[in-house]
């Protein structure tokens, strides 16, 4: 860290902070059996970052002289305050209990190639996409004469099938992965997963019959309490979006109009936690040198916590909860989700469906997306199947769920005892910022919301 | 001309072996309520590397040329053009001047209404050396940015992009982002199908989906609705791809060391051109179209082909205008099914007139039918890139009709 020290003593001001990061990853690519692409990629260079005259002048560079002059201004700057904790030595590390190495190259790409094999033989399946990257992200940060050292290993595996059948088509794609080494691949299962997946989504095009437009039961699957946790809450509560920092971005939040602090009922409790072990979002100390922490977003229903980092925490009059990152050494850290979700309860599945006489299952989507107050959100069910009198039964053709956040999160009136993680690379800035977090929740049950038909809307 | 590289290749001796080489310098201002929130310095340096040898091959970001190809067994692979010209083209516009000191530009950040938005200054440097006899440097240098004037629960938002740097640029960008944002008062409209008219911006947002899915690769992936020779939209709809326009990101040669040119992709609503490099072009028994990208080819910059009538005179019915729109998703790349959230000024005009903002409303609709669903395209465009459409672009007014439109 002498070289980081040397440029961090250049630089007198309120706050600063100096960052060294790399990335080092090994990507691959299939195409129906074929390797059609692998890619090794190193990304390392130097970053400093301080604050001056509500200024936060940002200057990164492969070469670390190019950090000791910046520029100047004399112009009014947005950024106020900022929250001065006094930052703490540390250091955090995953380490891969099965190191990446542990499997050759050669091993890797076969064994990709022959996951094809599993599903190849199903007349339906037209396409099979497989895409494989490990990584370790590497950083170095000063922050007011304070050193932080953090390693991450991470595995994650991208998947996406064609599917035709009965004259319907349909692109499936699912995410699996988190931080370590090849263990994360073992406990993946990916023929029995691909097999699974290729079945189901081709029973729904064979068999699927729309459920029609009605106001029912739904009892959304982790996969679908992951996203819902992660976009109509994890993101609203970013303190900086909040502020209007992402305005001509990705927009504002509901909670800048909000009055209201119930915004679901009792059973909704979502949490962004870093420091779970294994985790895509682990990190224990954030880049600017706040010890990081499980926050409790809502807490029984109720607004609890935003995420902040050191300026929002400043402008809020609180204390930041460490929730600072950077995707890499070129962009300044921002206000980030960690591995976000819904926090489950104490029903098993068979007791969160035993008295809904009618209502839709939905196990996996295919799209969504939210306005930019995060407010109305859109679902459509891919592996989706009726409820009846407590069983789940035969397959429903693409429903589609569209309400607002505080309803659909004031209709959820259990959750089961299961917690399903999902990876994801969450985007957020300009220069945009995709980031590894990790969403999941229970399975959700949600009483009397409308389900639509896909083209009927 | 670019001699270390020249070297690095020649040592490598693959039978395929393509070497690039970026060098970016990028400011970036960042607006909140009309303050600045922060500038950033951004440099970075740094290589990419194919290459093929008997049956082994590699791709990879370098950091420097010590490094060395970590060779696996590959199953395809990128080619290079037969190609042995030397190419030199270094542009030195106005922008130079602002890595230097950026007051003119500073200065020009006034507003009615509380804004908000980016603006980004890029000067990038790209080198190309093939083992087929190939060297090439050259550089583009671009401002762009875009704005959201905030006017209480209303906005409106816009966005500029060019080569040159000009006061008219940022001036005129936040004077149209507030003057759609001046337009209040709520309008609620029901879901169903409504004639719509689509801003630049927004056909900024759809276009790039289009063009992603006119890449060869993502058609022989089963992840494109278009099918060569099919009729995909509109006879008034051309979309082109311009590399050789005075643009940002325009490139004389690809990352194969093919000669660009500039092509349509969409011909009166034809798709008559998948976008192509060496190794996809057998499996369509086509020529590279020079928008290599390695394994996937994509587009430079895009145009859609202006119309023949006034903006005003689109608005002259009772139809809906879009400003903008973000997080389109698509289910079904194969069939086109998606939907998007629709942003800013969404105004209902009734009689030419606009009576009110309909709100967040939601296209879910399927972009094969909005395409064919065009029946006029105005004669003014814009050059505009955004955070949500960052491929660069040259868009006209759309008038689209039943377009479906719903609510939350």
């Amino acid at each position: 860290m002498e070289d980081l020290q040397k440029v961090y003593e250049s630089l007198k001001y309120p706050y600063v902070e100096v960052r060294k990061q790399a990335l080092s990853s090994y990507e691959m690519y299939f195409l129906n059996g074929k390797l059609m692409g692998s890619f090794k990629f190193k990304d390392v260079g130097y970053a400093a970052r301080y604050y001056k005259n509500g200024l936060l002048y940002f200057t990164s560079s492969n070469n670390l002289e190019d950090l000791k002059s910046n520029k100047e201004y004399n112009v009014t700057g947005w950024e106020g305050n900022f929250d001065n904790t006094e930052p703490k030595d540390g250091k955090y590390e995953v380490k891969e209990t099965k190191p990446f190495d542990l499997m050759s190259i050669d091993e890797k790409i076969n064994y990709f190639k022959s996951l094809y094999n599993t599903v190849k033989e199903i007349p339906s399946v037209i396409n099979v996409s497989l895409y494989y990257s490990e990584s370790v992200e590497e950083k170095e940060i000063i922050v007011n004469g304070a050193n932080i050292i953090g390693r991450v290993s991470r595995l994650y595996v991208g998947i996406n099938l064609v599917i035709k059948e009965n004259n319907r088509t349909a692109t499936a794609s699912y995410e699996l992965g988190g931080s370590g080494g090849l263990e994360v691949l073992d406990r993946m299962n990916l023929n029995e997963f691909l097999l699974d997946k290729a079945k189901a989504v081709t029973d729904v095009l064979a068999k699927g019959k729309s459920f029609g437009e009605r106001t029912t039961n739904v009892v959304l699957s982790n996969m679908l309490a992951g996203i819902m946790a992660h976009e109509s809450v994890g993101h609203p509560f970013e303190a900086d979006r909040i502020l209007g920092r992402e305005f001509a971005q990705a927009g504002l939040s509901y909670l800048a109009y909000m009055n209201n602090s119930k915004i679901g009922s009792d059973v909704v409790n979502v949490i962004d936690d870093p420091t779970i072990p294994g985790s895509g979002g682990y990190f224990t100390i954030d880049d600017e040198g706040i010890q990081a922490r499980p926050k409790y977003l809502i807490k029984e229903g109720y607004v609890n916590e935003y995420l902040h980092d050191r300026f929002s925490a400043g402008k809020f009059n609180v204390k930041s909860n460490g929730s600072a990152r950077a995707s890499s050494f070129d962009k300044e850290p921002l206000v980030r989700m960690s591995n976000t979700f819904f926090k489950p309860g104490n029903m098993s599945f068979e007791e969160l469906l035993e008295d809904i006489k009618e209502g839709v299952y939905i196990k996996t989507y295919m799209e969504w997306n939210i306005d930019d107050l995060r407010l109305g959100q859109r679902y459509v069910g891919l592996e989706a199947y009726e409820i009846k009198n407590g069983e789940i039964g035969e397959p429903v053709l693409f429903p589609v769920l569209q309400g607002k956040t505080p309803d659909l999160l004031k209709a959820i009136d259990a959750v089961d005892n299961t917690l399903v993680f999902y990876p994801a690379l969450c985007g957020k800035g300009d220069p945009d910022q995709a980031i590894p977090v990790w969403l999941g929740g229970p399975n959700m049950r949600l009483r009397n919301v409308k389900i639509k038909v896909m083209g009927n809307e | 001309m670019n001699d270390e590289m020249v070297k690095y290749v020649e040592q490598l001796k693959g039978e395929e072996t393509g070497l690039l080489r970026y060098k970016i310098r990028r400011i970036i201002i960042k607006i909140v309520d009309s303050k600045i929130a922060t500038i950033q310095r951004l440099n970075n340096e740094y290589y990419f590397l194919a290459i093929k040898k008997d049956n082994l091959g590699f791709m990879g970001r370098l950091f420097n040329l010590e490094e060395k190809p970590q060779f696996v067994p590959v199953d395809y692979y990128p080619i290079m053009s037969q190609n042995e010209r030397k190419y030199k083209l270094i542009r030195r516009g106005n922008i130079s001047n602002l890595f230097e000191d950026l007051s003119p530009l500073l200065n020009l950040i006034e507003s009615e209404y509380p804004l908000h938005g980016v603006i980004s200054i890029d000067d990038v440097e790209r080198a190309l050396v093939t083992s087929k006899g190939f060297n090439g440097l050259e550089n583009n240098q671009s401002i762009s940015g875009y704005f959201r004037a905030k006017n209480k629960e209303y906005s409106g938002q816009w966005a500029f992009s060019s080569t040159q740097f000009s006061a008219s640029l940022i001036k005129d960008a936040i004077k149209k982002a507030n003057e759609l944002a001046s337009i209040t008062g709520s309008y609620e409209i029901s879901e169903g199908k409504y004639d719509v008219v689509l801003s630049p911006l927004v056909m900024g947002n759809l276009m790039e989906s289009l063009a992603r899915m006119a890449s060869g690769f993502a058609i022989i992936s089963g992840m494109s609705m278009l099918k060569l020779g099919e009729k995909v939209g509109s006879d008034k709809f051309t979309l082109l791809d311009t590399p050789r326009e005075d643009r940002p990101n325009s490139w004389g040669f690809d990352d194969e060391g093919t000669f660009t040119y500039n092509k349509a992709i969409i011909e009166e609503g034809m798709f008559t051109t998948p976008l192509l490099n060496n190794e996809l072009s057998p499996i369509f028994k086509s020529k590279t179209t020079a928008n290599a990208g390695w394994i996937y080819p994509t587009a430079w910059n895009l145009e859609v082909k202006e119309g023949d009538i006034s903006y005003e005179s689109l608005l002259s019915g009772n139809v809906i205008f879009i400003n903008n729109v973000w997080y389109t998703r698509f289910q079904n790349y194969a069939e086109g099914d998606f939907s998007t959230v629709a942003r800013d000024a969404t105004v209902v005009y009734k009689d030419g007139k606009p009576v009110g903002i309909a709100g967040r409303v939601r296209i879910a609709d399927n972009l094969k039918r909005i395409l064919m669903n065009i029946v006029e395209i105005s004669k003014e465009r814009y050059s505009v890139r955004w955070w949500d459409a960052p491929m660069q672009g040259v868009y006209p007014y759309v008038l689209v009709k039943d377009v479906k439109l719903t609510i939350a």
